[in-house]
Protein backbone atom coordinates (compact mmCIF):
# COMPACT_ATOMS: atom_id res chain seq x y z
CA UNK A 1 0.00 0.00 0.00
CA UNK A 2 1.39 3.42 -0.89
CA UNK A 3 0.39 6.74 0.57
CA UNK A 4 0.37 10.47 0.01
CA UNK A 5 -0.36 13.36 2.36
CA UNK A 6 -2.60 16.37 2.58
CA UNK A 7 -2.39 19.36 4.93
CA UNK A 8 -5.46 21.31 5.96
CA UNK A 9 -4.94 24.88 7.15
CA UNK A 10 -6.93 26.99 9.58
CA UNK A 11 -8.02 29.30 6.75
CA UNK A 12 -9.77 26.45 4.93
CA UNK A 13 -7.10 25.97 2.27
CA UNK A 14 -5.03 22.80 1.81
CA UNK A 15 -2.01 21.45 0.00
CA UNK A 16 -1.25 17.87 -1.03
CA UNK A 17 1.79 15.91 -2.06
CA UNK A 18 -0.40 14.42 -4.76
CA UNK A 19 -0.41 17.87 -6.37
CA UNK A 20 3.34 18.18 -6.12
CA UNK A 21 3.73 19.79 -2.71
CA UNK A 22 6.74 18.66 -0.67
CA UNK A 23 7.38 18.62 3.05
CA UNK A 24 9.24 21.93 2.97
CA UNK A 25 6.14 23.60 1.48
CA UNK A 26 4.02 23.05 4.59
CA UNK A 27 3.06 26.34 6.26
CA UNK A 28 3.36 25.30 9.88
CA UNK A 29 1.97 28.60 11.18
CA UNK A 30 -1.50 27.76 9.98
CA UNK A 31 -1.36 23.97 9.92
CA UNK A 32 -4.42 22.42 11.54
CA UNK A 33 -4.58 18.85 10.28
CA UNK A 34 -2.22 16.39 8.59
CA UNK A 35 -3.85 13.53 6.69
CA UNK A 36 -2.19 10.42 5.23
CA UNK A 37 -4.20 8.84 2.41
CA UNK A 38 -4.00 5.76 0.21
CA UNK A 39 -2.83 6.57 -3.30
CA UNK A 40 -5.21 4.19 -5.05
CA UNK A 41 -8.43 5.02 -3.19
CA UNK A 42 -7.79 8.48 -1.70
CA UNK A 43 -9.04 6.92 1.53
CA UNK A 44 -7.52 8.48 4.67
CA UNK A 45 -5.63 6.05 6.87
CA UNK A 46 -4.42 8.53 9.47
CA UNK A 47 -5.58 11.98 10.52
CA UNK A 48 -3.41 14.01 12.88
CA UNK A 49 -5.06 17.02 14.50
CA UNK A 50 -2.44 19.50 15.64
CA UNK A 51 -2.62 22.05 18.39
CA UNK A 52 -1.12 25.46 17.76
CA UNK A 53 2.20 24.62 19.41
CA UNK A 54 2.62 21.09 18.10
CA UNK A 55 5.53 20.56 15.69
CA UNK A 56 4.71 18.15 12.87
CA UNK A 57 7.22 15.38 12.12
CA UNK A 58 6.88 13.25 8.97
CA UNK A 59 9.27 10.85 7.26
CA UNK A 60 9.33 7.82 5.03
CA UNK A 61 11.69 5.27 6.59
CA UNK A 62 12.84 2.89 3.85
CA UNK A 63 14.86 -0.30 3.81
CA UNK A 64 16.70 -1.55 0.75
CA UNK A 65 18.50 -4.86 0.84
CA UNK A 66 21.44 -5.59 -1.38
CA UNK A 67 19.03 -7.78 -3.33
CA UNK A 68 16.83 -4.76 -4.07
CA UNK A 69 14.00 -5.73 -1.72
CA UNK A 70 12.38 -2.54 -0.48
CA UNK A 71 9.95 -1.60 2.28
CA UNK A 72 8.78 1.83 3.44
CA UNK A 73 7.19 2.79 6.76
CA UNK A 74 5.60 6.21 7.15
CA UNK A 75 6.35 8.13 10.33
CA UNK A 76 3.74 10.73 11.24
CA UNK A 77 3.78 12.49 14.58
CA UNK A 78 4.34 15.66 16.51
CA UNK A 79 6.37 17.15 19.28
CA UNK A 80 4.44 19.26 21.78
CA UNK A 81 5.59 22.41 23.55
CA UNK A 82 6.85 20.44 26.56
CA UNK A 83 8.89 18.12 24.34
CA UNK A 84 6.30 15.37 24.57
CA UNK A 85 5.94 13.30 21.42
CA UNK A 86 3.26 11.20 19.77
CA UNK A 87 4.51 9.17 16.82
CA UNK A 88 2.55 6.90 14.48
CA UNK A 89 4.30 4.29 12.33
CA UNK A 90 2.23 3.28 9.31
CA UNK A 91 3.33 -0.03 7.83
CA UNK A 92 2.81 -1.18 4.23
CA UNK A 93 0.04 -3.60 5.23
CA UNK A 94 -1.93 -0.76 6.83
CA UNK A 95 -1.01 -1.55 10.42
CA UNK A 96 -0.45 1.56 12.53
CA UNK A 97 1.63 1.48 15.69
CA UNK A 98 1.54 4.50 17.99
CA UNK A 99 4.27 5.35 20.49
CA UNK A 100 4.85 8.10 23.05
CA UNK A 101 8.08 9.08 21.34
CA UNK A 102 10.99 7.69 19.38
CA UNK A 103 12.75 4.65 20.85
CA UNK A 104 16.47 4.03 20.51
CA UNK A 105 17.43 0.47 19.66
CA UNK A 106 14.25 -0.39 17.79
CA UNK A 107 14.26 -1.34 14.11
CA UNK A 108 11.56 1.21 13.19
CA UNK A 109 10.98 3.48 16.21
CA UNK A 110 14.44 5.07 16.50
CA UNK A 111 14.67 8.89 16.27
CA UNK A 112 14.68 10.88 13.07
CA UNK A 113 17.21 13.64 12.49
CA UNK A 114 15.07 16.63 13.38
CA UNK A 115 14.81 19.60 11.07
CA UNK A 116 14.98 23.07 12.67
CA UNK A 117 11.26 23.62 12.12
CA UNK A 118 10.47 20.39 13.97
CA UNK A 119 12.14 21.47 17.21
CA UNK B 1 4.67 13.60 -4.97
CA UNK B 2 7.24 10.96 -5.60
CA UNK B 3 9.47 9.08 -3.26
CA UNK B 4 13.12 9.02 -4.17
CA UNK B 5 14.64 5.83 -5.53
CA UNK B 6 17.99 4.84 -4.13
CA UNK B 7 20.32 2.15 -5.43
CA UNK B 8 23.24 0.30 -3.90
CA UNK B 9 26.48 1.01 -5.75
CA UNK B 10 30.02 -0.27 -5.51
CA UNK B 11 33.34 1.23 -6.56
CA UNK B 12 36.19 -0.91 -7.90
CA UNK B 13 39.60 -0.57 -9.51
CA UNK B 14 41.60 2.58 -10.00
CA UNK B 15 43.87 4.19 -7.46
CA UNK B 16 43.56 5.82 -4.04
CA UNK B 17 40.72 8.38 -4.05
CA UNK B 18 39.95 7.57 -7.70
CA UNK B 19 37.98 4.39 -8.41
CA UNK B 20 38.04 3.19 -11.99
CA UNK B 21 34.38 2.26 -12.01
CA UNK B 22 31.19 3.04 -10.06
CA UNK B 23 28.15 0.91 -10.77
CA UNK B 24 24.87 -0.32 -9.39
CA UNK B 25 24.88 -3.76 -7.76
CA UNK B 26 21.43 -4.26 -6.19
CA UNK B 27 20.12 -5.41 -9.58
CA UNK B 28 22.84 -8.03 -10.11
CA UNK B 29 21.51 -10.79 -7.92
CA UNK B 30 20.57 -12.45 -5.87
CA UNK B 31 23.25 -12.57 -4.73
CA UNK B 32 24.24 -8.99 -5.51
CA UNK B 33 27.72 -9.30 -4.08
CA UNK B 34 30.26 -12.10 -4.22
CA UNK B 35 33.23 -12.03 -1.88
CA UNK B 36 36.28 -13.26 -3.75
CA UNK B 37 39.99 -12.64 -4.20
CA UNK B 38 39.62 -10.27 -7.13
CA UNK B 39 38.43 -6.68 -7.44
CA UNK B 40 35.36 -7.03 -9.64
CA UNK B 41 31.55 -7.19 -9.44
CA UNK B 42 31.09 -10.41 -11.36
CA UNK B 43 28.80 -12.91 -9.64
CA UNK B 44 30.71 -16.13 -10.23
CA UNK B 45 32.86 -18.67 -8.40
CA UNK B 46 36.15 -17.53 -9.89
CA UNK B 47 38.94 -16.43 -7.53
CA UNK B 48 37.68 -18.06 -4.33
CA UNK B 49 39.22 -17.36 -0.94
CA UNK B 50 41.49 -20.35 -0.33
CA UNK B 51 41.33 -21.93 3.13
CA UNK B 52 44.77 -22.12 4.70
CA UNK B 53 45.84 -24.55 7.41
CA UNK B 54 48.10 -21.92 8.97
CA UNK B 55 46.78 -18.36 8.48
CA UNK B 56 43.52 -16.46 8.15
CA UNK B 57 42.78 -15.41 4.60
CA UNK B 58 40.59 -12.62 3.32
CA UNK B 59 38.44 -11.59 0.43
CA UNK B 60 39.29 -8.38 -1.38
CA UNK B 61 37.41 -5.64 0.45
CA UNK B 62 34.28 -4.09 -1.04
CA UNK B 63 33.28 -0.41 -1.10
CA UNK B 64 29.49 -0.06 -1.25
CA UNK B 65 27.20 2.94 -0.74
CA UNK B 66 23.73 4.34 -1.38
CA UNK B 67 23.26 6.35 -4.58
CA UNK B 68 20.29 8.61 -5.37
CA UNK B 69 18.96 7.40 -8.72
CA UNK B 70 15.65 9.30 -8.83
CA UNK B 71 14.51 12.19 -6.65
CA UNK B 72 12.00 14.29 -8.56
CA UNK B 73 10.87 16.21 -5.48
CA UNK B 74 14.39 16.83 -4.13
CA UNK B 75 13.45 15.11 -0.88
CA UNK B 76 16.04 15.18 1.91
CA UNK B 77 17.55 11.75 2.64
CA UNK B 78 19.57 11.11 5.78
CA UNK B 79 19.77 9.01 8.97
CA UNK B 80 21.32 6.07 7.11
CA UNK B 81 21.94 2.74 8.80
CA UNK B 82 23.40 -0.58 7.70
CA UNK B 83 22.84 -3.96 9.30
CA UNK B 84 22.56 -7.73 8.87
CA UNK B 85 19.91 -10.12 10.14
CA UNK B 86 22.19 -10.91 13.07
CA UNK B 87 22.92 -14.46 12.05
CA UNK B 88 25.60 -14.71 9.40
CA UNK B 89 25.40 -18.31 8.24
CA UNK B 90 28.71 -18.60 6.43
CA UNK B 91 29.75 -21.49 8.63
CA UNK B 92 32.52 -22.16 11.11
CA UNK B 93 35.57 -19.94 10.71
CA UNK B 94 34.03 -17.58 8.14
CA UNK B 95 33.30 -14.03 9.32
CA UNK B 96 31.89 -11.02 7.52
CA UNK B 97 33.64 -7.92 8.82
CA UNK B 98 32.33 -4.38 8.42
CA UNK B 99 34.67 -1.41 8.83
CA UNK B 100 33.79 0.79 11.81
CA UNK B 101 34.61 3.86 9.74
CA UNK B 102 32.51 5.06 6.80
CA UNK B 103 35.09 6.93 4.69
CA UNK B 104 34.18 9.88 2.51
CA UNK B 105 32.23 9.31 -0.69
CA UNK B 106 30.02 11.92 -2.30
CA UNK B 107 28.98 13.21 -5.69
CA UNK B 108 32.22 15.15 -6.04
CA UNK B 109 34.79 13.06 -4.21
CA UNK B 110 35.91 9.52 -3.47
CA UNK B 111 38.42 10.66 -0.84
CA UNK B 112 37.75 7.58 1.27
CA UNK B 113 38.51 5.13 -1.52
CA UNK B 114 41.47 2.78 -1.32
CA UNK B 115 41.49 0.06 -3.98
CA UNK B 116 41.28 -3.54 -2.87
CA UNK B 117 44.47 -5.53 -3.32
CA UNK B 118 46.12 -8.79 -2.41
CA UNK B 119 47.15 -12.00 -4.13
CA UNK B 120 44.47 -12.73 -6.68
CA UNK B 121 43.06 -16.21 -6.31
CA UNK B 122 44.55 -16.66 -2.83
CA UNK B 123 43.84 -13.84 -0.36
CA UNK B 124 43.14 -10.15 -0.10
CA UNK B 125 44.94 -7.73 2.19
CA UNK B 126 43.29 -7.39 5.61
CA UNK B 127 40.91 -4.42 5.60
CA UNK B 128 42.64 -2.67 8.49
CA UNK B 129 45.40 -1.86 5.97
CA UNK B 130 42.86 0.31 4.11
CA UNK B 131 44.02 3.91 4.55
CA UNK B 132 40.77 4.95 6.26
CA UNK B 133 39.98 1.86 8.33
CA UNK B 134 41.31 1.14 11.80
CA UNK B 135 38.83 -1.41 13.16
CA UNK B 136 36.05 -3.75 12.11
CA UNK B 137 32.90 -5.24 13.58
CA UNK B 138 31.49 -8.68 12.88
CA UNK B 139 28.40 -8.10 10.72
CA UNK B 140 26.50 -10.56 12.92
CA UNK B 141 26.50 -7.98 15.69
CA UNK B 142 25.26 -5.19 13.42
CA UNK B 143 21.52 -5.68 13.69
CA UNK B 144 18.51 -3.44 13.09
CA UNK B 145 18.59 -2.54 16.77
CA UNK B 146 22.34 -1.94 16.81
CA UNK B 147 23.32 -0.93 13.29
CA UNK B 148 26.28 0.79 11.69
CA UNK B 149 25.59 4.51 11.29
CA UNK B 150 26.47 5.59 7.76
CA UNK B 151 27.50 9.21 7.36
CA UNK B 152 26.74 11.56 4.46
CA UNK B 153 29.35 14.02 3.21
CA UNK B 154 27.50 15.82 0.44
CA UNK B 155 28.24 19.56 0.16
CA UNK B 156 31.37 19.11 2.22
CA UNK B 157 29.53 18.51 5.46
CA UNK B 158 29.10 15.48 7.60
CA UNK B 159 25.40 15.88 8.27
CA UNK B 160 24.09 17.22 4.98
CA UNK B 161 21.28 15.16 3.51
CA UNK B 162 21.34 13.61 0.08
CA UNK B 163 18.95 15.59 -2.14
CA UNK B 164 19.78 15.33 -5.82
CA UNK B 165 20.41 12.58 -8.33
CA UNK B 166 24.00 11.42 -8.03
CA UNK B 167 24.30 12.23 -4.33
CA UNK B 168 25.66 9.36 -2.27
CA UNK B 169 26.24 8.14 1.23
CA UNK B 170 29.77 7.59 2.47
CA UNK B 171 31.34 4.17 1.97
CA UNK B 172 30.46 0.98 3.83
CA UNK B 173 33.47 -1.33 3.58
CA UNK B 174 33.06 -5.10 3.81
CA UNK B 175 35.44 -8.06 3.89
CA UNK B 176 35.12 -11.80 4.52
CA UNK B 177 37.75 -13.44 6.74
CA UNK B 178 38.34 -17.19 6.42
CA UNK B 179 40.04 -18.79 9.40
CA UNK B 180 41.95 -22.06 9.40
CA UNK B 181 38.92 -23.78 10.93
CA UNK B 182 36.74 -23.10 7.88
CA UNK B 183 35.57 -25.81 5.53
CA UNK B 184 36.00 -25.58 1.78
CA UNK B 185 32.99 -24.95 -0.45
CA UNK B 186 30.32 -22.36 -1.21
CA UNK B 187 28.67 -20.59 1.72
CA UNK B 188 25.02 -19.68 2.12
CA UNK B 189 23.80 -16.28 0.96
CA UNK B 190 23.16 -13.54 3.50
CA UNK B 191 20.94 -10.46 3.54
CA UNK B 192 22.45 -7.04 4.21
CA UNK B 193 20.26 -3.98 4.48
CA UNK B 194 20.49 -0.21 4.25
CA UNK B 195 17.83 1.89 5.98
CA UNK B 196 17.25 5.63 5.57
CA UNK B 197 14.80 8.45 6.24
CA UNK B 198 13.30 10.69 3.60
CA UNK B 199 11.19 13.83 3.90
CA UNK B 200 8.08 13.18 1.80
Amino acid sequence: MTYYWKCQYNDGSEISSKDGAVYRDIDRAKLEKFVLLQVNSDKPVLVLNLGGWDKLIVRMRTTISLNNERMAVWIVGYQGPEGNQVVCFVFPDGTIEVTDGFKEGHKWFYPVKFLPEEL
Amino acid sequence: MAAATLYVYSDIGGTANTPASSSRIDNLGPPALRFKTADDRTIDTANPILVSSTVTRYSYWKHIYLYVGINASANDIDNIRFYSDGAIGFGTGVTLNVADETPTKNSGSSAGYDPAAGSEGITGNVVTTHTDVTAVTDAASLTSGSPLTVSVSEDGGTTDPMTTVGDTSDYVILQVAVATTASAGLTASETLTFQYDETP
